[in-house]
């Protein structure tokens, strides 16, 4: 695009030099912008933008305007620019630009220079090139505040400001990415936070050696990587008002520029189960819903391996009629019951992916190719039989329920290898694969804290919001795993 | 050390999976027979035919019957094996068919096979079949049931209770009682009504005016030859009121030349104190009036009072019939030895003595029955 | 050198699971086989001898708080002494661990996987067990408290399903008091059950959070577990009969064959017998790392090296003993399975109390010195 040939002083150069090698760049930059205005005799006043990144209202409004419109008198128009500026347009701000390179950096990045004679003044008018607050797409709600945060850095903080106007909601920023120089912040309630978890997780983050970060994702592989699990340590979230939540408990926001989700840390198994519309419910209805999650996690799980260790080792368990139904069913599939499953799952998986990646314009024919194909003809031409069709799908929609995407990758593996098992072995290799999944989840630690918290070890005084939830008066506790300061909630409703 | 865990995994997977059955490679057993016929076993197994009822209405025949035989239990099922492309598969039994002719020391033998096979259920209905082949009653089809071996069992669980001349005995609680001091099984007698039909026949689905099934008939209980006792309905009904299986019982009783019937809403009827010899039969039966054909006034107090004495005095009688027939044939099903064992353990040593010949015929009865009549159903008196 | 704390709870979980790992195989049928219907009157004793045990347990548990039951024997005796005695202890434990495996396999391979090799039943019980070992004692604990929660659960589903089968007649006779059986059905659960529980010594005090909580729930497990289990023996008593309980092998399997849920499910007997599989599992993974912690100590070997050692040293003898074993089960069915880890406990036992005793006696004459 354009070189940098040398590191010089601009007050050295000769504007002209600069507006030719300007002028030169144009030919291969067609959104460079070079006006040339003459507010009196024998004054030049270039302005330069590009029309790609600043907003083209702004300059008419503050900068054209003002040489066009209002007659410049005296000698320096560029100074009786300045001054009304300051004087009039207090939300502009404005530069003085000494180098070639900080002109050019100024000049991509959304700024209009304005050149007179050998002074270089660099006027902010950045266009708003990302989208705007939109509803939450990952994480959908019915209840509650329906906003979600966007690539804007400045706008997620301000979003979380937003709701927690407080004076203890610390902000600490570092860079991160050698190449990309990316922009992270670290949040946290300093009067509830556990300063030994900021801290690490700081010199976490400070750890990292990589040339570019993209998202708040790619921390991942950055922080608990002493875990061999596919459960997922660290929650993303969109959505502000889950994140208040979050730092509410005591736990720490990391954001990022350019990125729509916040980390969380640190996470636990329960909280994957928890959503922020659990607390816009009455407290009956959302402890049934967690509940519900609870048991569609572990049915999501476990159905197709109980299903095959009870039809290929322990039929004893089904009923005579349901068994002999069970073998006429299966007596024109020419497969073995875990080929069968397999295959089913295998489908499935691929429905699901590609359901995700299809725009829903194209979404409908991809679902009624689904139905269609695989409920009714596969069972029609005798390859898969009814029953398996009902625990697949049994298996699959309970795996649907869960807000958290990350928690898919846990499911899919313990599935397959419960299968595995449970057609080696029956129902004792399906228990032993389940011990393994239990000692799993136990071996995990997240900040040198059990995984597994609230539930094992056991908290008494902490299950009023884990498996369920009980009234908000109630829960006047902040989780005492997480908080160190200010444990009680000062929610005193009489 | 990931490696060494794929290898032994692969290992595994690729030597296969023993105990792994398949549905379809199942020959699913719903009822079965154990007789003797010359001194060799003989095993007769009632499988259900795997076929889907298309829309052709009635299927082929639901089931098919094997049989086998062998100088062992062991040995026949080993020749009904090599009939069958399947496994046989028992767990979900529902009955077992003891035919008499191995009532006799070979039902040790018997009990041995079906305690230690470790996939059958202790649930399975016994029953016996005294003038039948069993074979027989496992061929023969229901039409109220396509399974005709759940038909069976159903059958006896229901008599039990509402006729009260019958009753179900579990696999465990005829294994107890064998095991136990002092008491013998009783089961329930099947027997076939009209002509014997081959399983493969499906004529009797097709009718509905059949003249082929399976009944419950009266109990049996076997002495230690394989002597069939078989107990009539009076005996039957005084074993169930003693053992408490009665929950609708009709009890008819006369009244000069007329008759009347009264059901019984409770009965709670057990053995009491020991004085002596003398072994007290106390109990309450709570009953209402179902048929009334007598001529005195029903709305009369001292009628109500008569009738239950009455009755009182036909229940007494049943059971006296059923303790009598337990002496003179000197087999005690009824359970007083194991009543004594359990609840007057000095009585009588049941490790040295034989129950049975010496201690039974000594013991004395004195029946104590209270019945109560509550209700006499819509009418006021009588017409 | 221990960093890992757990709480008072999460210790009296892990005691509560360890009181069940001979339950199964051991216990239920001699238990029934020799006391008959005046059970009951066996568990009473040996609760209150329990007790006693219990209390001897709290005292070494209390001496020399900072240190486990390996550190203990070296701060006592002298450097070679220390290492026999804790080599001698290690072996006893060895062979402890052994039997309760051994004991599952055999119920595993008699009752679910029939035609499978043992070998490869022995394999996939090793699964969980090699894994559990990679770890320490804190996760063993929140996996007690899991196994606690579905034992709890099975176990209510199963009385309540069966209650409608219990016949209170089958209780009776009510005493058939006899001397010499009870007394040898009481010292046998005594030992049997209690002894591995105290396997926990390897936990030292001060890693418990809140230490002066133990006495009390060790004592409210130990009262809860014996509660249980009177409650088992009396739903196999009650339902099957005590002719039935005593011909078969696990009569606490047979028990739940008779389950039937609504009249329709029946034949669960093989879901919820998951349980003592569960928790067998556990008591066998908990005594390993017993033994892991043992060489940890005994050779002062770090973190990797402990991994490796323990896998070397124990795992694969132990998984090699337990494959040779199996095809003698019938050999050890009918006393020896009761005889063998009976005198296991014992020596078990005697040995902390032996060195309990000396090193009270060393602390004196270390404070008159």
């Amino acid at each position: 695009m354009y070189k940098i040939t040398e590191i010089a002083n601009i007050k050295n150069m000769n504007t002209k030099d600069i507006l030719n090698e300007l002028i030169d760049l144009k030919n291969k930059m067609p959104d460079l912008i070079i006006k040339d205005i003459k507010p009196g005799l024998f004054k030049h006043v270039y302005i330069i933008t590009n029309e790609a990144v600043s907003s083209g209202d702004k300059v008419n409004d503050f900068i054209l305007k003002h040489f066009s419109g209002l007659s410049i008198v005296g000698s320096n128009p560029l100074k009786n620019f300045k001054r009304d500026v300051e004087r009039n347009i207090p939300s502009i701000n404005f530069k003085n630009v000494d180098t070639r390179e900080s002109l050019l950096e100024f000049l991509f990045s959304g700024f209009t220079i304005v050149i007179y004679k050998n002074e270089v003044i660099a006027y902010e008018t950045r266009a708003e090139l990302d989208r705007g607050v939109t509803e939450p797409t990952g994480e959908p709600v019915i209840r509650g505040p329906k906003d979600s945060f966007t690539e804007n850095y400045n706008k997620n903080i301000g979003l979380i400001r937003k709701r927690i106007k407080s004076e203890h909601l610390c902000l600490e920023e570092l860079t991160i990415g050698t190449q990309s120089k990316s922009k992270v912040g670290i949040m946290y309630m300093e009067n509830i936070c556990e300063d030994a978890i900021v801290d690490k997780l700081k010199a976490m983050l400070e750890k990292i050696n990589i040339d570019g970060v993209m998202d708040v994702n790619n921390f991942k592989s950055f922080i608990n990587k002493e875990n061999h699990t596919l459960f997922p340590t660290l929650l993303y979230t969109e959505k502000p008002d889950d994140t208040c939540r979050f730092l509410l408990d005591g736990r720490i926001a990391v954001t990022m520029e350019n990125s729509p989700s916040v980390l969380i840390a640190p996470t636990f198994f329960v909280d994957f189960f928890h959503s922020s519309e659990d607390y816009y419910h009455k407290p009956f209805f959302s402890s049934f819903l967690r509940l519900i999650r609870f048991v569609a996690y572990f049915l999501a799980i476990i159905t197709p391996a109980l299903f095959i260790a009870i039809i290929t080792y322990d039929q004893e368990i089904l009923p005579v009629s349901l068994l002999i139904n069970f073998t006429v069913q299966r007596s024109q599939v020419p497969f073995p019951a875990i080929v069968e499953a397999f295959v089913l799952m295998f489908t499935f998986e691929l429905l699901y992916e590609g359901d995700a990646r299809t725009p829903s314009i194209r979404g409908t024919s991809l679902s009624i190719l689904g139905a269609l194909i695989l409920g009714d003809a596969a069972v029609q031409a005798g390859i898969i039989s009814p029953i398996m069709v009902i625990v697949i799908a049994v298996s699959a929609i309970s795996s649907l329920v869960f807000i958290y995407y990350d928690i898919q990758g846990s499911i899919r593996f313990w599935r397959y290898l419960l299968m595995i098992l449970a057609a080696l072995f029956g129902m004792v290799g399906f228990m032993c694969g389940f011990i393994l999944l239990i000692l799993n989840l136990c071996t995990i630690k997240t900040f040198g804290k059990p995984y597994l918290l609230p539930l094992a070890p056991f908290l008494i005084k902490d299950q009023s919001n884990a498996l369920v939830r009980r009234d908000l008066t109630k829960i006047n506790k902040r989780p005492s795993y997480l908080a160190k300061k200010n444990i009680i909630k000062e929610v005193n409703i009489k | 050390m990931k490696k060494l865990i794929l290898i032994i995994g692969v290992i595994i997977m690729c030597t296969g999976c023993w105990n792994y059955k398949e549905l379809t490679e199942l020959g699913i057993v719903t009822a079965m027979a154990i007789s003797k016929k010359d001194n060799k076993y003989v095993i007769d197994m009632q499988f259900v035919n795997i076929v889907e009822a298309g829309d052709k209405g009635v299927p082929e025949s639901p089931i098919s019957v094997m049989s086998g035989e062998g100088d062992t239990i062991a040995d026949a099922i080993r020749s009904i094996n090599m009939k069958m492309s399947k496994v046989f598969f028992s767990s979900n039994m529902e009955y077992m068919i003891i035919d008499k002719s191995v009532a006799d020391e070979s039902l040790e033998e018997v009990m041995d096979f079906l305690a230690r096979d470790t996939k059958l259920s202790l649930n399975f209905l016994i029953v016996t079949s005294t003038n039948e082949d069993p074979k027989n009653v496992l061929a023969a089809l229901s039409q109220f049931n396509l399974n005709p071996a759940s038909n069976v069992s159903e059958l006896v669980r229901r008599s039990e209770g509402r006729y009260g001349a019958s009753t179900s005995i579990t696999f465990k609680e005829f294994l107890a009682k064998y095991l136990a001091n002092g008491i013998t099984p009783v089961i329930p007698n099947v027997k076939l009504v009209g002509e014997v039909l081959e399983a493969e026949d499906n004529e009797t689905l097709k009718e509905s005016n059949s003249n082929n099934y399976v009944e419950v008939d009266n109990l049996v209980a076997f002495d230690e030859k394989g002597e069939a006792i078989i107990l009539g309905t009076d005996e039957s009904f005084g074993y169930n009121f003693l053992n408490n299986h009665i929950q609708n019982g009709a009890v008819t009783s006369a009244c000069g030349e007329n008759y009347f019937t009264v059901q019984t809403l409770k009965s709670k009827i057990g053995f009491g104190e020991l004085k002596g010899n003398k072994l007290s039969v106390d109990g309450e039966v709570q009953a209402e009036v179902f048929f009334y054909g007598c001529e005195n006034d029903l709305n009369n107090e001292k009628t109500l009072d008569k009738l239950s004495k009455i009755t009182k005095k036909t229940i007494t009688e049943y059971i006296e019939k059923t303790i009598n027939l337990a002496k003179e044939k000197k087999v005690d099903f009824v359970g007083i030895g194991n009543y004594l064992y359990k609840n007057e353990n000095d009585y009588f040593d049941f490790d040295k003595k034989d129950w049975n010949t010496d201690g039974l015929s000594n013991i004395e009865l004195d029946y104590n029955i209270e019945v109560t009549l509550l209700k006499q159903g819509n009418l006021k008196g009588d017409i | 050198m221990n960093r890992y704390k757990i709480s008072s709870l999460t210790f009296s979980l892990i005691f509560m699971c360890m009181l069940n790992s001979s339950l199964l195989g051991i216990i239920f049928p001699y238990i029934l086989h020799e006391s008959k219907t005046s059970f009951y009157l066996s568990l009473g004793i040996s609760f209150i001898i329990g007790l006693f045990l219990i209390f001897i347990y709290l005292k070494i548990f209390n001496f020399l708080p900072d240190k486990d039951i390996f550190e203990k024997i070296q701060a006592i005796f002298p450097k070679w002494l220390s290492k026999i005695i804790s080599l001698i202890l290690m072996i006893l434990v060895f062979f402890v661990t052994v039997i309760i495996i051994w004991r599952l396999v055999t119920f595993i391979s008699s009752e679910f996987l029939v035609e499978t090799p043992n070998i490869f039943i022995g394999l996939l019980i090793a699964a969980p067990l090699f894994y559990a070992m990679l770890y320490d004692f804190d996760v063993i604990g929140r996996l007690a408290t899991f196994c606690l929660v579905v034992a709890f659960l099975l176990l209510m589903f199963n009385v309540i399903s069966l209650f409608s089968q219990v016949d209170i007649s089958n209780l009776k006779p009510l005493l058939n008091f006899d001397f010499n059986h009870t007394s040898k059905s009481v010292i046998v659960f005594s030992f049997v059950v209690l002894v591995p529980a105290f396997l926990t010594l390897i936990i030292p005090k001060d890693n418990i959070v809140d230490a002066h909580k133990v006495a009390k729930s060790v004592l409210i497990a130990y009262t809860l577990e014996i509660f249980s289990i009177g409650l088992i023996a009396f739903i196999i008593v009650s339902v099957l009969g005590i002719d039935i309980a005593n011909i078969y092998t696990f009569p606490s399997y047979v028990v739940l064959k008779t389950l039937s849920v609504l009249s329709f499910i029946q034949n669960t007997e093989n879901i919820s017998i998951l349980v003592w599989v569960l928790l067998m599992t556990f008591s066998g993974s908990f005594c390993l790392l017993f033994m892991k912690a043992g060489l940890k100590d005994l050779f002062n070997l770090d973190k990797k090296k402990t991994q490796i050692f323990s896998i070397l040293f124990i795992f694969l003898p132990f998984l090699g003993v337990v494959l040779y074993m199996l095809p003698y089960e019938i050999y050890l069915n009918k006393y020896k399975y009761v005889s063998v880890p009976l005198i296991l406990n014992i020596s078990i036992f005697g040995m902390f109390v032996l060195i309990y005793l000396i090193g009270i006696i060393v602390n004196k004459f270390k404070k008159i010195a």
